[in-house]
């Protein structure tokens, strides 16, 4: 049975990812989107690699020789540059362990979180992860390599998606944490309390985080396509309500666009990159569709 | 209006109302038990949603609920009654009343069916599925209602047997009477019952011109029924004319024969028989087409009666195609003169101035006794000369001899005063005095004062004649009879000739005698002329109308004056017509009863006597005119609004299903129903958010 990496994607599929990139819209260190350039002015990094150029990088980093030499523009990479730290939150309470076809949200939001780090590590960038459900129930430590990812992503693999949901509170934990500037991606279907997510997302900002929510959803969840009368039993709770889904999908759409648009609101109050992640579309199509946009806007 | 219920056992499906909601609470039980990432949202939207969802399911199951209802109803067969509640419940057996049409119009036929045929049909319709307790009625409207069942009885099986055996009458319709007579049946019968009362006719507008609406009966159901065309075609001949009025030998008669029409004009060939011969035949002319004219010239014929007729090819309704007629030629003109002799000389010499037999005068003389005994039918008019005072036997039979249509032609004379005209009834004047006239006045110029009349019409002076007479005495009038008028006036202002009509026939009075002891008038040269124009005059007015119209009686006096009680008259199929004797103002008056059948009646004047052709019946033209009857005129004349019309026997059976067991509705029910269920579908796939 494969393991890590391998588990969650195909060489076609990383032979694809390998072509994107995630871009943090805020300076790490200080630089402007687009480009991981140390804030750290002035100080002596040490050459790392060349990269291609790209617009919007500073034209003082082009290596004039290499342009000579090749005909194209490529920028020194340094080490203070590369050094960008990618978080991955990944929510496994047990909400997450909810799907009504082939895969569930948190199988979906593990292989988000997979490619992610792909992208994140191929980019020789770091990337760690937090796994959490009413705590943190795993903090990985950032690294850039294959390896550190791989074992990362075994990590994941063991998890079994339980106990209930403490999003804000962890998600406050998490960004107490960090100190240095980090690009933080959280994979959560958001089922917690909205106010505790609220404080935790502005928690997140205030210490300069860039944020990315992807919020994963089950379509079923989304539209409550049931025909006949259904006991549903909560998953975290084992609570149970009885109820005619027929006559209530109209309130209950109702119900959850607006749970969802609070959602949507708050992050874009916030500046905060918002997604919904439903788990019937492919994740491939999703991710680079939204590198792709991503890129784009910066 | 009330409702009932065809198949009220279809009801109790109804029942399966309660299976929706059964379903309901059933499906409230059983749920699928299903693992959800949370349930948080549910909560909220059950929240939410619950008053609303509470009022769409309500609303749901009650509409599936009423479609259930509305198919068990619509298989129930709900029926709209159209009578009260308040009668159903009383009583539901019926009491009907039926009035057919009998006149000769419904014999018009399309193809191998008649009016009548079909008015059969639908009594038989009428009838048929009466229960037990239903009673009936029948009248055949006529000239006289005729009751065929007049008391309502509940044996339909004979009433219908009755109502077979009837044929159309050679009337014509009467439908007021009829209907009266109907609804007097009806309202004899005492309890709360459903009536009916059914007009069958062919629509004919001249039987309901009679119609007297009576009071509003809106408690009767009233069907009227037209089982005739709606555009009816006819000709009839209805109306002959001869000219003369009488005819001699030798003499070439003119036919007029008048035609009506009812439909789009045209011509028909037209032909005329004598004593059973085509003589003539002519095309006709519709100009308005509504009635046309025909002339004939009938060749000379032989003294006696002859039998004619007047024909039109077949048509639909063939009964007034014929008109039969008698074309009656005098051998000679006959008169009879009462008096003495001297007193009757010059009046006989003037009627028979060649004598013998040979000038077609017969004259015969009688004394003033022997008059009462003497048949006068015979005569074309007789004369008094100075004959008064007459017994009274003499006076009544000479009354009477022209109440029925003879001329009496009076001459005073000495023998009687003015107190002797006293007791008679038909003079055009009571004289006041008789005058003697001075000798300078005595030479009077006669003035025509009708010159168109009969009488004097034929007498023109030659130019520059101027007509006189010498009058030495003469009768004198204080005042005139209303209905007199001076025919001859002698000098200034006296009449000489005064005429008054009385019953059927002619009073003609002279002032001066026939003789020259009043004057020279029996010397003028008018005396023989004007004598003369008196006999024919009196020819022209005997009974001698060509034809009659059928009729339930006929006073024979007028008609066949010969007639009596010995006497035998045959209708056209040989079959004798009773003849009853009626006193009528003390007198002994012959009515000949039933002459309904068309043709020529033939009369014998005792037991041994050889028959001969006396008498032509025909139909009255009146039904002729089938001229159609507006709906809504029906209706105004019934005065009932709810009065339903049927064109056909099927369209009857169809009223008479609505009024007696109702009209369903069930149909509109399941379609109702329909429309519910889909308006259910829509909602409920409306509120899962589906398509």
């Amino acid at each position: 049975m494969p393991e890590g990496i391998a588990a969650f994607l195909t060489p076609e599929e990383l032979h694809k990812l390998g072509h994107l990139t995630l871009m943090s819209r805020y300076v790490v260190e200080g630089n402007l989107a687009g480009a991981h350039r140390s804030a750290q002015r002035g100080a002596s990094s040490e050459f790392a690699d060349h990269r291609a150029y790209i617009h919007g990088d500073d034209p003082k980093n082009i290596d004039w020789k290499v342009l000579g030499r090749t005909d194209r523009y490529y920028v020194k990479r340094y080490q203070d540059e590369t050094n960008l730290r990618v978080y991955l939150v990944l929510d496994r309470s047990a909400s997450m362990k909810y799907g009504s076809g082939d895969i569930t949200k948190f199988q979906y939001a593990s292989r988000l979180a997979a490619a992610l780090g792909y992208v994140v590590v191929k980019a020789r960038d770091s990337v760690g992860l937090f796994l959490c459900s009413d705590k943190i129930d795993a903090a990985i430590q950032a690294g850039n390599t294959f390896l550190h990812l791989n074992n990362m992503l075994k990590h994941v693999q063991e998890t079994e998606p339980a106990s209930t949901t403490e999003i804000g509170r962890t998600l406050n934990q998490i960004a107490e944490s960090i100190r240095k500037r980090a690009l933080i991606v959280i994979l959560s279907d958001l089922f917690g309390a909205p106010e505790e997510l609220d404080l935790a997302l502005a928690h997140f900002r205030k210490r300069r985080h860039d944020v990315i929510v992807l919020h994963v959803l089950d379509p079923a969840e989304l539209e409550l396509p049931f025909k006949t009368g259904v006991k549903f039993v909560d998953m975290e709770t084992d609570e149970t309500i009885v109820v005619d889904p027929r006559s209530l999908a109209r309130s209950y759409r109702e119900v959850f666009g607006g749970f969802m648009d609070r959602c949507r609101k708050a992050c874009a109050e916030m500046n905060i990159d918002y997604r919904l992640a439903r788990t019937d579309r492919s994740f491939e199509d999703f991710i680079r569709e939204y590198l792709e946009q991503r890129r784009s806007h910066h | 209006m009330f409702t009932s219920f065809l198949y009220p056992a279809f009801l109790l499906a109804g029942l399966a109302a309660a299976i929706p909601l059964i379903l309901h609470l059933i499906q409230r039980l059983r749920v699928v038990r299903l693992p959800f990432s949370t349930i948080r949202f549910l909560e909220l939207a059950k929240r939410k949603a619950a008053r609303r969802t509470k009022i769409e399911n309500m609303l749901l199951l009650f509409l599936r609920m009423f479609v259930i209802l509305l198919i068990a109803a619509a298989f129930a067969m709900p029926m709209l009654r159209t009578r009260s509640l308040s009668a159903l419940l009383r009583n539901s057996d019926r009491d009907i009343a039926i009035v057919i049409d009998g006149s000769y119009s419904m014999q018009y036929q399309v193809g191998a069916v008649t009016a009548w045929d079909r008015a059969v049909e639908a009594a038989e319709a009428v009838m048929d599925g009466l229960g037990g307790g239903d009673r009936v009625c029948v009248f055949v409207a006529r000239d006289v209602p005729r009751p065929v069942i007049e008391q309502l009885s509940s044996d339909k099986v004979f009433a219908l047997e009755q109502l077979r055996s009837v044929t159309p009458d050679a009337t014509e319709a009467r439908l007021g009477a009829a209907v009266a007579a109907a609804r007097a049946a009806l309202d004899r019968q005492s309890g709360n019952r459903e009536r009916e009362l059914h007009i069958i006719t062919d629509g004919q507008e001249f039987a309901w011109s009679s119609f007297d609406p009576g009071a509003k009966s809106p408690a009767i159901g009233t069907f009227v029924t037209l089982t005739g065309v709606t555009a009816p075609e006819n000709t009839a001949v209805s109306e002959v004319k001869l000219t003369p009025p009488l005819i001699l030998p030798g003499m070439s008669p003119g036919v007029s024969v008048r035609l009506s029409n009812t439909g789009s004009p045209g011509g028909s060939p037209v032909a005329l028989y004598i004593d059973g011969r085509e003589t003539a035949r002519r095309q006709s002319d519709l100009v308005d087409s509504r009635s046309g004219e025909i002339r004939f010239t009938v060749p000379p014929l032989d003294a006696g009666t002859h039998e004619a007729r007047v024909e039109l090819p077949a048509d639909n309704l063939q009964a007034d195609n014929v008109l039969h007629f008698l074309v009656r030629v005098r051998d000679n003109l006959s008169a009879l003169c009462v008096g003495d002799k001297d007193s009757t000389f010059y009046l006989m010499r003037a009627l028979n101035p060649a004598g013998g037999t040979g000038s077609g005068m017969q004259v015969k003389r009688l004394e003033a006794a022997g008059v009462a005994n003497e048949d006068l039918a015979k005569y074309s008019c007789v004369f008094l000369c100075n004959a008064l005072p007459l017994p009274g036997q003499a006076i009544v039979t000479l009354e009477r001899y022209v109440e029925v249509g003879g001329l009496l032609i009076i001459f005073p004379g000495d023998a009687g005063g003015p107190a002797d005209y006293r007791v008679w009834r038909c003079l055009p004047g009571m004289p006041s005095s008789i005058q003697d006239i001075p000798t300078v006045a005595r030479r009077c110029i006669l003035h025509w004062e009708k010159p168109q009349h009969p009488i004097v019409r034929s007498l023109k002076p030659r130019p520059g004649e101027t007509p006189v007479a010498t009058i030495r005495r003469s009768l004198r009038w204080k005042q005139l009879h209303e209905d007199a008028s001076t025919i001859i006036a002698a000098g200034a202002g006296l009449p000489l000739l005064l005429q008054r009509r009385f019953g059927n026939g002619e009073v003609l009075m002279f002032s001066v005698s026939a003789d020259r002891s009043w004057g020279a008038l029996p010397l003028s040269p008018y005396f023989l002329p004007i004598v003369h124009q008196l006999v024919q005059h009196g020819m022209g007015m005997s009974g001698n109308e060509p034809y009659v119209w059928s009729t339930a009686e006929l006073p024979l006096a007028a008609h066949l004056p010969a007639a009596t009680r010995q006497s035998s008259l045959l209708n056209p199929a040989g079959k004798a017509v009773p003849i009853r004797a009626n006193v009528v103002d003390g007198k002994a008056e012959l009515r000949a009863e039933g002459l309904s059948v068309a043709g020529i009646y033939s009369f014998m004047q005792s037991p041994t006597a050889k028959p001969g052709p006396a008498l032509a019946v025909n139909l009255d033209r009146k039904e002729s005119n089938l001229a159609v009857i507006a709906r809504d005129r029906i209706l105004a004349l019934v005065r009932n609004k709810d009065a339903r019309i049927a064109r056909t026997v099927s369209g009857l059976r169809q009223l008479l299903v609505e009024h007696r067991v109702g009209r369903t509705f069930g149909e509109q029910l399941l379609w109702l129903a329909l429309l519910v269920a889909v308006a259910e579908v829509v909602y409920a796939n409306r509120k899962s958010g589906t398509t």
